[in-house]
């Protein structure tokens, strides 16, 4: 196990942290990421030439031009690439991103199919020299290796951070606090090997790889996320002893090359796959489809007023030529002079002529109009049923997550174990649950533990649930562990937790949302997972049986009601309450002497006579 | 109406100040910094503190000196509900071995022990006579705001010091008997909500 940072460093940390939310609040900070990464492997090689504290980022194979200049100086000095503007330092960017996948293509595997140029160039890069200037002044990596070597990695990891504040849309990299959570619950012995197939921004990697630093780590990531990887690969490499860490880019369910189950047998897997919940995934189908739709929306409208505008107009046109109808009927019954008679006449043979042409124009005008708006009108109409029933499906779940678990059970070895992190929802659905079942002890007796975690943990509106699976194990229980009350698995198996579990407030902490775990908090949930203990109201020991077409539920709470509370005894209850009336007695003897003193009378006779007070208090 | 003990401005026996300006919290130093607990105002439960929850925090030496509170400094919320609390022990025993700073919605009472008895200044702060007070002296619509000249220039009587510490006493001994029947009746509903569950065959 790591020591824990010391004082000076977890300050520094800290200070770090408060002031890159201060000054990086909206801006993406990727590149700066990527160049800070650089930026520590310099620092490494320059800190201690035959010895660097930092060997794997003083292993990592840097571009020619980076020896003789800083990467700071590369993105800084305006004489590179001519002057500093957007262009030229998404370029220098890029040119240096490709050239450090190329040169470490041992360790981390991206460049055979992923776009690497194409996504980095879409980065804002104008905000660099600015990122860049404040990350050398509070967070210079000679210094920070200098005061613990962990710390760079731990700047990089609050650079990269997703935020988790939208509920719709839970993050797709695992929170600190959730990695930490698996690592210390799931140590990996000296030479034992874990396997990542959900590597993201490589969150869970690094935490498992500073708990146990001896172990091996492969990790796998969709090549959709290629940008990410690099920078999870960055954050391995500059944290001690990562030289064991091996990235590939691949969907695990189609390229399951990370693992060669029998050169590098796998002991350990971890799966991270949260669902977003319906309304989030709707709005994203909306985002991406709402410019076309717009688009269409406006032609609509444009045809339609041009229609109306000509059919107005033909209306105006039909009421002219009545009108020059009635008013030659009136010129034919006037009396008028011949002469006067047959120009009036004329003139009015002439307007109406006029306007029957301009109605026949009109007419053919309103035809095409028509049929252009009835063409828009019909494509409008089919994008909306496309869109409806593109809403529709997407709250169809496709199961991605259980098909990661069940290619990482693949994956390990004959007494290997699988972790997964997934949405809540799966230990209700019934067609999860069912494929689940084949994992409980009465089939294959895989499934071992199920945690149910607080809510808002992973980003997530909704429940997150752990799944942990062993292969060969011999108990024939679950153990189910409801750890979405803090309070309820911090002083678990205390006598606190006694009055917790009936105390009148509990209905309001079942909705308790968090978004960072605390070290206590983290501690102990390890512990239970880890020692399978069980503590009431908490964790239980449940043996399943399930018969055929019997259906079941994996949620833990329905088990703990059952089994878990039943142990807080009366008795014990009796015990604090007896200790409660004893201080109930004193202290309402010292209130009557305290009163006495001032010449008050006793409120209530029955507490007996004042307490003599202890000279001096 | 005569007054029976003669009334004080709360400047005249204790010096008021703010709490420590955002701005200073997690400031980087290059002289070091030592990390810190931030008291808010959610945590001014009760007159007397005997436990406090505050933020953590880095402050350079310097200022945690100058913030730093002491036992007996009284901390009342700067907007909000008045209320004043006591930090009834050394800042390290409350906070579990931490400094402690008021935190920037939060005033500072440093009374003078020779003039008055801190204990007593934090119970007649909290009765509802200078409540009150405060709450006519207050300004904003929505949230009520207490200034820090606001605070100073509130009076109270000032009986002699070992009224003072009587009387303060009792309002301990008060508060003390109310946590513990508190406590004595949440102990009796949750063994009769267990002994009620165990007639129906219930296990929760």
């Amino acid at each position: 196990m790591p020591a824990p940072l010391s004082p000076a460093a977890r300050t520094r940390l800290a200070s770090i942290s408060k002031q890159l939310k201060a000054k990086f609040p909206d801006s993406d900070s990727r590149l700066a990421a990527v160049a800070y990464a650089i930026y520590v492997c310099q620092g490494a090689r320059r800190s201690n030439e035959n010895m660097p504290r930092l060997f794997s980022a003083a292993q990592v194979v840097l571009p020619d031009y980076l020896n003789s200049i800083s990467v700071l100086d590369y993105f800084l000095n305006e004489e590179a690439d001519g002057p500093v503007d957007q262009q030229p330092l998404a370029y220098r960017a890029t040119r240096l991103i490709n050239d450090l996948a190329n040169l470490n293509a041992g360790s981390v595997d991206l460049t055979s199919k992923a776009k690497l140029s194409a996504n980095w160039m879409e980065l804002p890069a104008r905000e660099l020299p600015f990122q860049l200037l404040l990350l050398d002044k509070i967070a210079d990596p000679a210094e920070l290796i200098e005061l613990d070597p962990r710390l760079p990695s731990l700047v990089l990891g609050q650079l990269i951070r997703i935020e988790t504040s939208d509920t719709d849309q839970p993050s797709e990299i695992i929170p600190a606090g959730l990695a930490e959570l698996i690592a210390k619950a799931f140590p990996l012995l000296p030479g034992q090997a874990a396997l990542d197939v959900t590597f993201g921004l490589g969150g869970m990697t690094a935490a498992a790889l500073e708990e146990s630093p001896s172990a091996r780590f492969f990790a796998q990531e969709v090549e959709g996320r290629a940008l990410q990887a690099f920078l999870g690969w960055l954050r391995i490499q500059i944290m001690p002893g990562a030289e064991s860490a091996l990235v590939q880019l691949g969907d695990p369910l189609t390229h399951a090359f990370a693992n060669l189950a029998k050169t590098r047998p796998v002991d350990l897997a971890y799966v991270y796959e949260i669902e977003p919940t319906p309304k989030g995934e709707l709005l994203r189908f909306m985002t991406q489809h709402s410019e076309s739709g717009e688009r269409l929306v406006s032609l609509w409208e444009a045809a339609k007023s041009r229609l109306n505008q000509v059919e107005s107009e033909l209306e105006q046109v039909e009421k002219e030529r009545a009108a020059i109808g009635y008013r030659k009927e009136d010129e034919a019954r006037a009396v008028r002079p011949a002469a006067e008679r047959e120009a009036v006449g004329r003139e009015l043979e002439h307007r109406l002529k006029d306007l029957s042409f301009r109605r026949e124009s009109l007419r053919a005008m309103k035809d095409h109009l028509r049929g252009e708006f009835e063409e828009i009108d019909g494509r409008l109409r089919a994008s909306r049923r496309e869109f409806r029933e593109a809403g529709l499906s997407v709250n169809r779940n496709d199961s991605r997550d259980l098909k990661l678990i069940k290619h990482a059970l693949g994956e390990v070895t004959a007494s290997g174990a699988v972790v997964a992190v997934v949405s809540g929802r799966n230990l209700i659905r019934p067609a999860i649950v069912r494929a689940l079942r084949a994992y409980l002890p009465s089939d294959q007796n895989w499934l071992d533990t199920v945690v149910e975690l607080p809510r808002g943990v992973a980003g997530a509106g909704e429940r997150v649930a752990m799944l942990v699976f062993r292969k060969g194990r011999t108990a024939k229980d679950v153990l189910f562990v409801d750890a979405s009350r803090i309070a309820a698995v911090v002083k678990a198996g205390s006598e606190d937790a006694v009055i917790d579990i009936t105390s009148p407030e509990l209905p309001t902490l079942r909705r308790q949302r968090v978004e960072d775990l605390s070290e206590a908090f983290v501690n102990r949930l390890a512990e239970i997972i880890r020692d399978r203990v069980e503590y009431d109201g908490v964790s239980a020991k449940v043996e399943i049986s399930v018969a055929l077409g019997e259906s079941i539920d994996l949620r833990p709470q329905q088990h703990l009601s059952s089994l878990g509370s039943a142990r807080i005894t009366i008795e014990k209850l009796r015990q604090r309450l007896q200790a409660s009336v004893e201080q109930t007695r004193k202290a309402s003897a010292a209130l009557q002497a305290s009163r006495a003193a001032l010449g008050l009378a006793p409120l209530n006779p029955q507490s007996g006579p004042a307490a003599p007070r202890p000279s001096g208090s | 109406m005569s007054q029976k003990f003669p009334h004080v401005k709360l400047e005249d026996v204790a010096n008021v100040r703010a709490g420590i300006p955002s701005r200073e919290i997690d400031r980087p130093s290059d002289d070091g910094v030592i990390p810190v607990k931030v008291i808010n105002p959610i945590g001014l439960a009760g007159t007397y503190l005997s436990k406090v929850e505050g933020e953590d925090a880095s402050l350079p030496g310097p200022v945690a000196t100058r913030h730093g509170l002491k036992e007996g400094d009284i901390l009342t919320p700067s907007r909000g509900i008045f209320r004043a609390s006591l930090l009834d022990k050394e800042p390290e025993q409350l906070s579990g071995g931490f400094q402690l700073v008021a935190g920037p919605l939060c005033h500072v009472i440093r009374v003078d022990a020779d003039k008055a008895d801190p204990a007593y200044v934090a119970w007649v702060l909290s009765t509802p006579t200078i409540q009150a007070k405060m709450t006519a002296s207050a300004r904003g619509a929505a949230v009520r705001l207490y200034s820090r000249d606001a605070l100073a220039e509130v009076d109270f009587p000032l009986p002699p010091i070992e009224m003072q510490r009587l009387l303060a006493r009792a309002a301990r001994d008060a508060q003390a008997l109310m946590i513990a029947r508190r406590d004595e009746a949440r102990l009796e509903l949750a063994i009769t909500t267990q002994e009620l569950s165990e007639i129906l065959g219930f296990n929760a």
